[in-house]
C-alpha cells in the first residue's frame, strides 16, 4: 500500500468516524440528520476503496438518498416542544432505570479494547473467493457477487426479499393505510420540481434497467437497480404524480409481494424436475436469474417508494386534519 | 470473463494494510453507535445510532472480504452486505414509523429523562 493511498484512506477513516460522532453528539436534530447523510456518502467512498463497487452503489443510493429523505421527513413530526400527557397515553417517566453515563462509557471503552484486539488478531480463514470463482461457470452469470446472491446463496436472498415485505407489513401495522388513500393524482404546478421530475424520472428508470442487465457480468444487479427505481418513484411522488395512490390497492400490494412470490415460484417449480429447492437447471440458469432479478427489482423499488408514501401521506394527513395530532383518526385505518 | 485483475502491490515496508485500517474504523463505528444507543435520549438519535452500529458491522465484513482477496475480493461478504443494506434501511423505516407513532400518541420524543 503506497503512501498516497494510506493518506487518502486515513483521511477517509477520520472523516467517517468524525461524521458518525457528530451525527450522534450534536444537539440539533437537523444537523444530526445531515451529518448522517454525509456519513452515508463517505461510507460509499470507503466501499469503493475496499474494492466493493456493488456495495458502494447500493450504499450511495440508500444511505445518502432514501434514508436521508425519510429522516428529514421524520424531523417535521418531532419539531416543536414535547407536550407531555397531551394525548391518550404518556410514556411513564422514571420506569426506565438509567445507569450513570460514566459506567456506560467505561463498559464500552473496555468492550472496544477487546474488540480491537480481536479484530487485529483475527486468524486467516482463507475466505470463499476461490470456491465462488471455481463454480462461476455453472452459475449462469459472469459476476461473482451476482452468482452468490442469486445462485449459491439464493435461499438467503429470497428470505431477505421476504424481510422487505415483512417490514412493509409491520409499517402498515404501526401506522395503518392512511397514507395510501386513493384519488390523490395532482401534479404540482411548481416549475422546478415538475421539470426536474420529467427530466430525471425516465432517465432513472433507464439506469435501473441498465443496472439490472449489467448485474449479469459487472457490478450491479437487482438490489442496486431496485434502489434506483425506488428513487425514481420517490421523485415522481414528490412532483405530485402520486402513482402509488392512483393504483388500486391490490395492484400495489401484489407489486410489493411479486419479487418474493416469483422467487418462491421459481424455486418450487423446478422441484418437479428432480432439482433441489431453489436449484436452477444449469442450461437456463442465466435467463431464470434475470427473471427473478427483474421481479425482485420491481418489488424493491416499490417498497422503497411505499416507505416514502407512508411518511409523506401521514404528513398530508396531519396538516389537513383539523383535529391535529393525537386525534381520533390516527392509528386505526 | 470481465473479472478485473487486481494490481499486486509490493509487500515492502510493513505499513498498515487498507483492510486493517478499515477494520479499526469498523470497531470505532460499532462502539460510537453502541454508546449513543445508551446515552442519546431522543428516539431519532437512537435510530441513527443503530444505523451506525450496522455500518460498523458491514465495514468489518467488507474489510474481511478485502483481506481474503485473491484475484478478486471475496464475493460472499459483498453479497451479504448488499442485501444487508437494503434490509437495514427497511428496519430503519419501520423504526421511524414506530417513533412517529410514539410521538403522535404520547406527545413525547424520548424515553426516561427527568420527570417534569
Amino acid at each position: 500500500m503506497s503512501v498516497l493511498n494510506l493518506i487518502i484512506d486515513t483521511l477517509l477513516a477520520l472523516l467517517i468516524l468524525g461524521l458518525a460522532l457528530r451525527a450522534v453528539a450534536v444537539q440539533s436534530l437537523y444537523q444530526s440528520a445531515i451529518s448522517f447523510i454525509a456519513f452515508g456518502l463517505m461510507l460509499a467512498l470507503a466501499w469503493a476503496r475496499l474494492a466493493a463497487p456493488d456495495v458502494a452503489l447500493a450504499e450511495a443510493a440508500i444511505g445518502a438518498g432514501l434514508l436521508g429523505v425519510l429522516l428529514i421527513h421524520s424531523l417535521r413530526d418531532f419539531a416543536g416542544e414535547d407536550d407531555g400527557e397531551a394525548a391518550g397515553f404518556a410514556i411513564k417517566l422514571g420506569q426506565y432505570p438509567r445507569l450513570p453515563s460514566f459506567f456506560i462509557l467505561l463498559g464500552i471503552g473496555i468492550f472496544s479494547g477487546v474488540l480491537l484486539v480481536a479484530v487485529l488478531q483475527m486468524p486467516d480463514g482463507g475466505g470463499l473467493t476461490a470456491a465462488s470463482v471455481t463454480a462461476l461457470a455453472d452459475s449462469g452469470v459472469d459476476h461473482p457477487v451476482t452468482a452468490v446472491l442469486l445462485n449459491y446463496r439464493s435461499y438467503d436472498t429470497w428470505l431477505e426479499i421476504g424481510v422487505l415485505v415483512i417490514a412493509m407489513l409491520a409499517i402498515f401495522c404501526a401506522g395503518g393505510f392512511e397514507g395510501f388513500r386513493r384519488g390523490q393524482w395532482r401534479p404540482r404546478q411548481d416549475l422546478i420540481i415538475a421539470r426536474f421530475a420529467r427530466l430525471l424520472a425516465p432517465l432513472m428508470v433507464l439506469v435501473a434497467g441498465y443496472l439490472l442487465w449489467l448485474g449479469k457480468a459487472y457490478p450491479g444487479g437487482a438490489f442496486q437497480a431496485g434502489v434506483v427505481l425506488g428513487a425514481a418513484g420517490i421523485i415522481l411522488q414528490m412532483a405530485g404524480w402520486h402513482f402509488v395512490e392512483a393504483m388500486s390497492r391490490w395492484l400495489w400490494q401484489w407489486g410489493l409481494a411479486i419479487g418474493f412470490a416469483f422467487f418462491l415460484f421459481a424455486g418450487i417449480g423446478f422441484m418437479a424436475f428432480d432439482l433441489a429447492f431453489l436449484e436452477y437447471p444449469a442450461a437456463h440458469a442465466g435467463i431464470l436469474i434475470l427473471w427473478v432479478e427483474s421481479f425482485a427489482t420491481l418489488s424493491i423499488g416499490l417498497t422503497m417508494t411505499c416507505f416514502y408514501v407512508y411518511f409523506t401521506g401521514m404528513d398530508a394527513d396531519t396538516s389537513a386534519g383539523a383535529n391535529g395530532k393525537g386525534g381520533a383518526g390516527h392509528g386505526n385505518a | 470473463m470481465p473479472i478485473p485483475q487486481r494490481v499486486q502491490t509490493g509487500k515492502g515496508a510493513r505499513v498498515m494494510e487498507t483492510h486493517e485500517l478499515y477494520g479499526v474504523v469498523a470497531v470505532g463505528l460499532f462502539c460510537i453507535g453502541l454508546a449513543a444507543v445508551f446515552l442519546c435520549r431522543h428516539l431519532l438519535k437512537k435510530i441513527i445510532a443503530t444505523k451506525i452500529i450496522g455500518a460498523g458491522a458491514f465495514l468489518m465484513l467488507i474489510s474481511i472480504a478485502e483481506r481474503d482477496a485473491e484475484i478478486i475480493a471475496d464475493p460472499v461478504p459483498h453479497a451479504m452486505v448488499i442485501t444487508g443494506i437494503v434490509v437495514a434501511v427497511s428496519a430503519a423505516a419501520f423504526a421511524l414509523a414506530l417513533a412517529r407513532q410514539i410521538r403522535m400518541k404520547s406527545g413525547q420524543s424520548e424515553f426516561g429523562g427527568e420527570p417534569k
